[in-house]
This record gives C-alpha cells, structure tokens and sequence, in this order.
C-alpha cells in the first residue's frame, strides 16, 4: 500500500472521532453491473508468433449483487466498504487477422473464466443534510483486487499448446465514485452510483513450464443501484 | 457489540466469499523435475505448434527458402505437431543438469501418418546462439528455425517421428557451458532426450514403431556416431545411422589443424572446444591465457554459445574473424606451415588462419605440435596405420584422441555423407578416414553391405542412387560461386552440403526400412 492510501484511511480514521449521527450504520444490498474495460498488452514469452504476437485478450462485462456497509461519521461524511458477491468475467480472446487462419479463427472465443474479488474502501462526502430527500455523493477511496479462480478452456489450452495454469498478479489503486441517493425514510433510502478504479494485473499462463505474460490495464465503469438500510 | 456485530460479520463473509478459489488447467501436466537423466519435466510437453499437411505446406510455399525445401523434400504427406520437451541430463563433468529439444509427431489420416511410426534421433551442428530452440519454429528468424522446418518437412511430414535435443548450455538449460565435441555427454544426452520423448508420446499422440534412425550434422554428425556407437555398447537397439559432415577423427583433424590446416570457422569453433574439455577433464590449461593470447583470454569461457551474435563478438574485439594462429613461426622449424602453402588450391583458405590478431599463443601451438611429432596421429601429417596417436602427452591431443571415434565398428547399417571439399570440416581426415578404418583390409572392415558413403561434391556413375542429389548440390555449389566468387564457396560449402546429405539420408533409412531393417 502506498502512503497516500495510509495516510486517506488515518485521515478518515481521526474524523470518526468527531461527532456521530443518531443512525450510524447503513447496509446497502442490489446489483452492479461491471464493465471492466479492459486494455490489454500482446502476450510475450517464449515460441509465440512475432513481436508482436498478434495474441491478446478482453475482460467481457458482468453483473453481480452489490453489498456495501457504510458507517456515518456525522451526517455528511461516512465510510463505505464496497463489495458483494465476487464475479467471474468471460476472458474472450482478441487474435490478429495477420496470424495463420487456424490461430486468427480463436479471435472472440472464451479463453478463462476469471473471478475477482474487488473491497473498495470509500470516503464518501454527502451533500444536503440528514432530513435532505435527495443527497448527491462523492467518494474517494482505494480498491484491492484478488483475481481468485481461474479456468482454462479448451480453447485455451490448445492456443498455448496444453494444459494451462494462470495466475493474475494483485492490484492497488485509486477508486472514486459519484451517486445520489433517496431517502424514503428513517431507515431505507435507495442509492444509485458510477464508480470507478484504477486496476492493473500482469496476467501469466503457464503451460508446460513455459510462461507467457499480458499486461491488462483496467478503466472499470461500475454502474450500482441499491436499496439502503440503516439502523 | 449485538446483531450488527452480526451483520457485519455476514457482510465480511460475504465480501470474503471468494475463499475456495484455485486455478482449473482443464487438463492435468505431470511434473518430474527430479533432474534425474531421461526424465521428462512436463508432460505434455508444450506443443509449440500444429499444422495439417496442407498449413504446412502453404507455409513453406509462401517463401524462397520454404519452397526450396518443398522442393527437396517433397509435399507433406502427414501434418506435424511440434512440441518443445525438457529433460533431465548431464554436464561435461558428470554434473546433474537440464537441456531441451523438439519432438515433433506426424498426425493426419494419410497412410503412414498414424499408429507405430520411426523414430529420427537428430543431432544439429554448430550454432553460437545460446538461444538456439531447434522446437521454435514459429518465425523464420528464431534461432533453430531452419533446422527445425527442415526436420519436419524431411521427416515429420513425411510419417518419421524426430526427436531432436539443443544440447546442454543452449535454450533452457541451466547448464553455463555447452559441452561441445564430448562424445560421453553428447550421446549421453542423445539418449536421454529420446528417453524424455518416448515418455510424451503417449499424451502427444504418438506411438514407437521401435525402429530408431540416428543422423546428425556437422558437429551433430559426431554426436550421431558417437551415439550409435555408445547405444551399442550398452545394448539398446539402434536400426541405422547416417552421420553427415562430422569431425569423427578428432585426433586427425585438430593435428591438421595445428599443422596449419585451419579451417573456415576455426576461431569459433576453438573457444567451444577448449572450454568443453577444461570442463570436462580440467588439464587443458592452468589458465586461458596459457592457451590464449591477452586480447582474448579474459572472459573466453563464457563468450560461447551467446545471446549476442558472434558477428558483434568479432567486431567487438573479442575474437579475432579468422586469424587462429600467429603469422610469426613459433619456431623457425615451422615457418613452412606458418602458413602452409600445399596443396595450392587451399593454401588461400590456410592464409586467412594467420594473422598478427591471432586468438591462440605460439606457445600453446608449439607444445602441441611438438607432441604431435613425438606421437604422431596415424593419418597426419601421413597416413601410417590411418589410426590414432598411440600415447598422446599434450592434454588437447588427450582430449582429441578420448573423443576421436576411429575406435569402433558399427553393427547395424550406415551412411557417411559429406562433400570433398568441406573447408569447414574436412572430408579427407574425417569421412574418408572412417571409410578406410571400416573397410579392408582393416580389422574393423564392415561385412559387405553394411557401409555406404556418399561424397555429394563428386560425379554420378550409371545407375547412381544418389545422382539427382550429386546434380541439386553442383547446381547450388554453382550458384554460391555465381553470386560472390570462390570466397562465396567457401564460406557456403559447408551449409550447402547440409540439406542434400540430409536427403540422401532419409532415403537411405528408407530403403533400410523397406527391406526389414
């Protein structure tokens, strides 16, 4: 973790010692749509085509249920801790028309199935007041992202030339989102909100001990409507 | 805390939910990287790449060089699946170590594509990229490539199974030294990487016939003889062998050699040599400048195989392009060979062996000619008994005669190729010397039948087996001369020769096949 996020979660750590709300924590429970949007690099390692190999990939778009748990540190600030039920993502290929028309034909395919495990940490600054029906938000905060199981297809594995192992590398970044939320009253609101993060992972195959390398850099557009409860 | 400790905690757990996860391969790899000779490291092996017998063929038809070897090796009958194996081996020096290789499988529906197929054992020859992957056959370009499409249009697609090492200290192999011209370790590691390859065969959809052809070239060729010579020994069965261009006669070649016969590439091939046998029996030298002179010594047991093409290496400074021994005489005795200037027609190639950026000291070069007078070699500087020196002092002509193969008689059918007037390795102190030690009135004289040699720089009698070879190699010899003259030759020959030996080789095994060998 860098200092900046030290410092973010210290700073928001220090403001939950000033004043308190009457309802203080809020959990937040609906659906997220993910669409990573990814930009990935062509893979590199031994006995590929090229350079470039003409070989990369795509993180295909899915929609997941959203739990997130928010603490009030008085009525305009409070800490959300973002996540839900951990998604798994097509990996679809992206091949160059230039390469043999037997290995050009896998552009598109599903390569992996890959699942992420994405807490976010937010800040968020809430406009308006504790009585306020519509409350605009910001948040600032940081994302960690565990790309936890993955699977080869077939489709994989006779692209790498056998049975293949891949490991995606962990990710720390920046996170913000912008949302507004309803407050229907003392206890339930609704929320909607656009998040995204910054996240980057060199994704490694593994097969037959030989190991090839992508970088994926990710500009996730997260899209969240969730029904509030606090007590 | 109450219920919402509870919730909280449902809510981590939630968040956590992912506890569990794992990487399915679909598909399982067994692993053996005990180290242990023979073993296969990953199995499957990667397989670097697949083609039908018409990708294969389109590929090679889409250039020059590609359609050259459509040409000489006919139109894929089968397709090939070329796959990258990795093996346990040993070092110079007995050391547990690793190397890597191809094998590569004939697949289709044609007949003599599927079920029990020959195996081809090849050995490559000299090659200073320490990247070189005989497997990576995916550019052109690579190191290896050309080797590697050769052997599997010649063989693979034509229903031979090839099994083809890169040899300890190239590729993969952690070994930091290649353990060059070491008949113990080259055949060892031959053996093993088939070992390695008749464990894949199973999960690459390949089956062994149990007929294994043995071929090689150039330093490859000795490899290839020194292994069927060493599959012998130890019993196991070997159906031919066809061993092309290859310094079979150590002690006879390094003599000429030292007596001022050098040949074309004899800078590169010094620094391999000397380091392989340091290596391996630790008296070449106290000390490479013993052997080496000061602009080069530094570093020279590392600067071969490299990453960085020798053609820099030279222009670097460190290694000189073909000056091997001093211009100046290292006694007055030998300013005849100093250089030598018999026969005319090769004392221009001589010539560029001297200069005054020579790579080996005078010194070194005087002790072992003044062993190689005291204990002269059989066939060098004059052919006596044509074998070799009986008790060499010098520890570079011990080297030679340990790993010189005028010591044995093949019992299964063979095929010595070359070309006349190899500049690089010469024909007369190596295939023509094996040709004199296999036949009578020798005591090792071969039964009738079992030895053919081929010289493909030679006339076709009537009735020649081998005629349109002898006319594809004076057309190509012709060609090089055509484009640059007679340096062209000699700095073409030696690569020239390479894919018609390696024809008339494969139909050699052929024939040997046909007729239940």
């Amino acid at each position: 973790m860098n200092r900046f996020i030290t410092r973010t979660l210290a700073g928001a750590a220090l403001l939950a010692l000033c004043g308190a709300a009457s309802a203080q924590w809020t959990v937040r429970g609906g659906i997220t749509h993910i669409a990573p949007h990814s930009s990935a690099s062509d893979a590199v390692g031994p006995m590929l085509p090229g350079p470039p190999s003409g070989i990369s990939l795509e993180v295909e778009n899915k929609a997941t249920a959203y739990l997130s748990l928010a603490y009030a540190l008085n009525q305009n600030m409070e800490l959300e801790l973002a996540g839900g039920l951990p998604p798994t993502h097509d990996v679809n290929a992206k091949i160059a028309s230039w390469l043999p028309p037997h290995i050009a034909a896998v552009d598109g395919q599903k390569l992996a199935e890959v699942r992420q495990v994405a807490p976010t940490l937010f800040f968020n600054y809430k406009f308006g007041d504790a009585n306020s029906q519509w409350r605009p938000f910001v948040g600032l905060g940081v994302n960690y992202t565990k790309f936890d199981k993955r699977t080869s297809t077939a489709v994989n594995n006779a692209l790498n030339g056998g049975p293949t192992d891949i490991r995606l590398s962990d990710s720390w970044g920046l996170a913000g989102q912008v949302g507004l939320s309803y407050r229907i009253n003392d206890r339930w609101s609704i929320t909607g909100a656009v998040a995204t993060a910054r996240v980057k992972t060199k994704l490694t195959t593994s097969t037959g001990g030989v190991q090839r390398n992508i970088d994926i850099r990710f500009h996730p557009v997260v899209l969240t409507i969730a029904a509030g409860y606090s007590f | 805390m109450n219920k919402w400790t509870g919730l909280a905690m449902a809510s981590a757990a939630a968040l956590l939910a992912a506890c569990g996860g794992g990487s399915d391969l679909g598909g399982s790899t067994e692993t053996d990287l005990s180290g242990a000779r023979g073993s296969l490291m990953y199995n499957p092996p990667l397989r670097v790449t697949a083609l039908s017998a018409a990708e294969f063929k389109d590929r090679l038809a889409a250039n020059a060089s590609g359609q050259t070897l459509l040409a000489l090796a006919g139109a894929p009958k089968c397709g090939v699946s070329v796959h990258h194996i990795e093996y346990g081996t040993v070092g110079g020096a007995g050391e547990a170590t690793n190397a890597s290789g191809a094998l590569i499988v004939p697949t289709g529906d044609a007949a003599g594509c599927s079920g029990p197929r020959p195996v081809v054992l090849y050995a490559h020859g000299t090659d200073t990229n320490r990247d070189y992957n005989i497997a990576d056959i995916t550019e052109p370009t690579r190191p290896g490539a050309s080797e590697g499409t050769l052997l599997a249009a010649l063989y693979a697609a034509q229903g031979f199974i090839v099994v083809a090492p890169n040899y300890a200290g190239y590729d993969t192999s952690k070994l930091g030294y290649h353990p060059y011209l070491n008949a113990d370790q080259q055949s060892k590691e031959m053996i093993d990487a088939l070992a390695a390859a008749r464990k894949a065969l199973p999960k690459v959809g390949g089956q062994d016939a149990g007929k294994l052809l043995i071929t090689g070239y150039s330093e490859g060729g000795h490899v290839a003889m020194a292994t069927h010579r060493a599959m012998q020994a130890a019993g196991m069965p070997v159906t031919a062998a066809a061993p092309m261009s290859g310094p079979y006669a150590l002690g006879a070649f390094g003599d000429a050699l030292f007596y001022g016969n050098v040949d074309y590439g004899a800078t590169v091939f010094a620094p391999l040599t000397s380091t392989s046998y340091q290596k391996a029996y630790g008296n070449i030298y106290s000390t490479p400048s013993d052997m080496y002179e000061a602009a080069y010594a530094n570093g020279i047991e590392t600067l071969l195989p490299s990453t960085t093409p020798v053609a820099t290496l030279m222009a670097e400074g460190k290694l000189p392009q073909t000056a091997l021994f001093s211009s100046t005489p290292p006694a007055p005795a030998f300013a005849g060979i100093t250089p030598p200037t018999t026969p005319a027609e090769l004392a221009p190639l001589f010539a560029l062996g001297f200069g005054t950026n020579n790579l080996i000291k005078n010194s070194a070069r005087l002790a072992y000619l003044q062993d190689a007078m005291a204990n002269p070699d059989g066939a060098v500087p004059t052919v006596t008994t044509g074998g070799q020196a009986a008790a060499p002092q010098n520890a570079m002509r011990k080297a030679f005669k340990t790993n010189d193969l005028r010591n044995w008689a093949p019992q299964r059918p063979v095929m010595l190729c070359g070309g006349n007037a190899d500049p690089t390795v010469f024909y007369s102190v190596n295939t023509a010397l094996m040709q004199g030690l296999w036949s009578a009135p020798s005591p090792l004289a071969l039964p009738a039948g079992l030895l053919t040699v081929l010289d493909v720089d030679s006339a076709a009698s009537a009735g020649d087996p081998f005629a349109a070879v002898k006319a594809g190699f004076a057309q190509a010899k012709a060609g090089l001369a055509a484009q640059g003259g007679a340096s062209a030759v000699v700095q073409g020959y030696h690569t020239t020769v390479a894919p018609f030996c390696s024809v008339a080789a494969r139909a050699f095994f052929q024939q040997v096949l046909a007729s239940g060998g």
